[in-house]
């Protein structure tokens, strides 16, 4: 290997270790979702949007609280309550069953702030909606 | 056999710019909102056996069925229920998953360090999908480089490679719809062509156990490319005629046993998880949607205005001309590319939706580019003798690839319908971006 072809090989080692310490905990992660339509508003001004059968969004890991709204509907004679799992950075947090169509909304106590920016909250459903729709998500309170 | 030319600088050149400008569309393309993210439509059936394996290790697809879509895939998703065993059987078959694994595990290793949701779905995952088939369309690009300067010179090559990427909808099928199976049909076709070319030039077990290997991906990846694997034994009948090429395999057959074995253990898995999900090896993973072998759409799919190939990309007529020409290379592909392309073209008009849905010009086709490309350079090459035909030969590339571009960007732009586009409404809009 010539002195040529170490520095690029150095250049690049050290580009690589320079971005994986960036994205170990970049600031943009806190705009990052997953799995939501696009948002609706309900006739009382109401705004929501779904979920598929997976969602997850950031809260900054200040944060102490995190008020979450949610509902379902029952628009098919067939259609069963819904099972909904919260998890906080792959732990369980709340489990709730919507068995009507008025909104819920769920309080989630946040563990002490950890040396990442963001928390990832998770929802998941135990069975959707036709057209892969899982539960409406209000707006979400973080304190 | 040597090159043609010793540097081959101009078709490295090529390729790097071209790479370049395909990154920088990708990023286009995402930033702009052009396209969803790229994990849909078919490049969702062609991915999801990633994170049934790796993440839920749930080979049945049960596991990401529950967690994605609570339980049931969406009609989308080509993925359905098996009548009578009532278990998952994915319409697209493995092979795109097998040539995203590297790709998905990177980025399966950056979610977890980034804490991203590891469903197998999140951003990294997303773009890891879509940039693997933007990957396999550069590979696919200097395989063809290195198979064409064999046989033409660097000149003729560059301006092939160039050709087939901007005049054609590969281009398309690198960066927008780039998690479909097209990107890497065309990476393992030109591979084909490529240990083919080297196989018929000197004996090699490694060479019948990699063409072992790509035969049994072209399976994995795209069932109907079976067809492409004729070019292996019918390669070299135009040069030696069917008698001389039948007695050289003989004296092959124990390499051609070998690539056979090969191929069986790739394609192996799918026959497995077919039998799993339905009790049967070979299915129709369609279900009802099938062939209608006796009403094809021949004129549809070469010149219609819906998804005509060569409506689309003009450019590929000055390929078939190079067929007729009497270049060594080309002539080795002249029955092998006329007996293929024939059959493929058949089956693609007997497919019950002859224009394959949601495309950008006749995506069918994009997976024998690289055997188009073979004429093509035949054709450059012949040009390039004399001026006259260089400047005429020309003129009609660039205005081909200019038209190819503006097709592509509306498109992109959602000017161009998905499908079943008229004259008149191709008229209406006729290069205009809004």
């Amino acid at each position: 290997m010539t002195a040529r072809h170490g520095l690029w090989l150095f250049v690049a080692a050290a580009a690589l270790v320079a971005a994986l310490a960036y994205l170990r905990d970049p600031p943009w992660l806190i705009t990052i979702e997953s799995g939501f339509r696009a948002w609706e508003t309900d006739s009382r001004g109401v705004r929501a949007r779904w979920t598929g059968g997976h969602a997850s969004f950031f809260v900054p890991s200040g944060a102490q609280f995190v008020t979450v709204p949610l509902r379902t509907t029952f628009a098919r004679h067939d259609d069963g309550p819904v099972a909904v799992t919260v998890t906080i950075d792959d732990r369980p947090a709340d489990r709730v069953t919507l068995a009507d169509d008025g909104w819920r909304a769920i309080l989630l106590r946040l563990p002490a702030a950890d040396r990442r920016r963001v928390r990832r909250v998770d929802i998941r459903v135990d069975r959707v909606r036709s057209g892969n729709r899982g539960v409406q998500v209000g707006e979400v309170l973080i304190r | 056999m040597t090159p043609l030319s010793s540097g081959g600088r101009r078709s490295a050149a090529i390729l790097i710019l071209a790479t370049m400008i395909a990154a920088a569309a990708y990023v286009f393309i995402y930033a702009t909102g052009r396209a969803d993210r790229p994990i849909r439509s078919d490049g969702f059936s062609y991915y999801v056996y990633l994170p049934a394996w790796f993440i839920y290790h749930d080979p049945t697809l049960a596991a990401v069925a529950d967690d994605c879509c609570g339980g049931e895939f969406p009609p989308f998703t080509a993925i359905i229920r098996w009548p009578g065993t009532r278990r998952w059987v994915d319409a697209h078959p493995i092979g795109v998953a097998v040539m995203q694994t590297p790709f998905f595990l990177m980025a399966h290793a950056l979610t977890r360090w980034s804490n991203l949701t590891p469903d197998g779905f999140t951003l990294y995952y997303q773009h890891a999908a879509g940039l693997a088939g933007l990957a396999w369309t550069v590979a696919g690009l200097w395989t063809m480089r290195a198979l064409l300067r064999r046989h033409f010179t660097d000149r003729a090559t560059a301006a092939t490679l160039a050709a087939l990427l901007f005049g054609t909808s590969l281009f398309h099928y690198a960066t927008y719809d780039s998690s479909y199976s097209h990107a890497y049909s065309f990476f393992l076709i030109a591979t084909l062509l490529d240990l083919t070319d080297r196989w018929h030039g000197r004996r090699s077990r490694t060479i019948a156990v990699l063409l072992g290997l790509v035969s049994g991906l072209i399976v994995l990846t795209r069932h109907t490319n079976l067809l492409f694997l004729l070019f292996v034994p019918l390669y070299a009948v135009a040069n030696s005629g069917i008698r001389e090429t039948v007695h050289a395999l003989r004296e092959r057959a124990r390499e051609l046993l070998l690539m056979a074995a090969v191929a069986a253990l790739v394609i192996a898995p799918q026959l497995a998880l077919y039998y799993q999900a339905t009790g049967r090896v070979l299915v129709s993973s369609y279900g009802d949607l099938g062939f209608d072998f006796a009403h094809p759409h021949i004129i549809g799919v070469l010149v219609s205005v819906q998804k005509g190939l060569f409506f689309w990309s003009p450019l590929l007529v000055l390929a078939v001309a190079g067929f007729l020409r009497r270049s060594t290379m080309a002539r080795n592909l002249l029955v092998p590319a006329a007996v293929v392309l024939t059959a493929n073209t058949y089956v693609i008009a007997s497919w019950w939706d002859w224009q394959f849905g949601a495309s950008f010009g006749h995506r069918g086709f994009v997976d024998a580019l690289p055997v188009f490309g073979v004429g093509l350079a035949s054709t450059f090459e012949w040009a390039s003798a004399r001026r006259a035909r260089t400047v005429a030969i020309s003129i009609i590339v660039v205005l081909a690839v200019g038209m190819s571009v503006i097709h592509m960007i509306q498109y992109w732009n959602g000017v161009l319908p998905m499908s079943d586009l008229t004259w008149p409404r191709y008229r209406a809009v006729f290069l205009r971006f809004k």
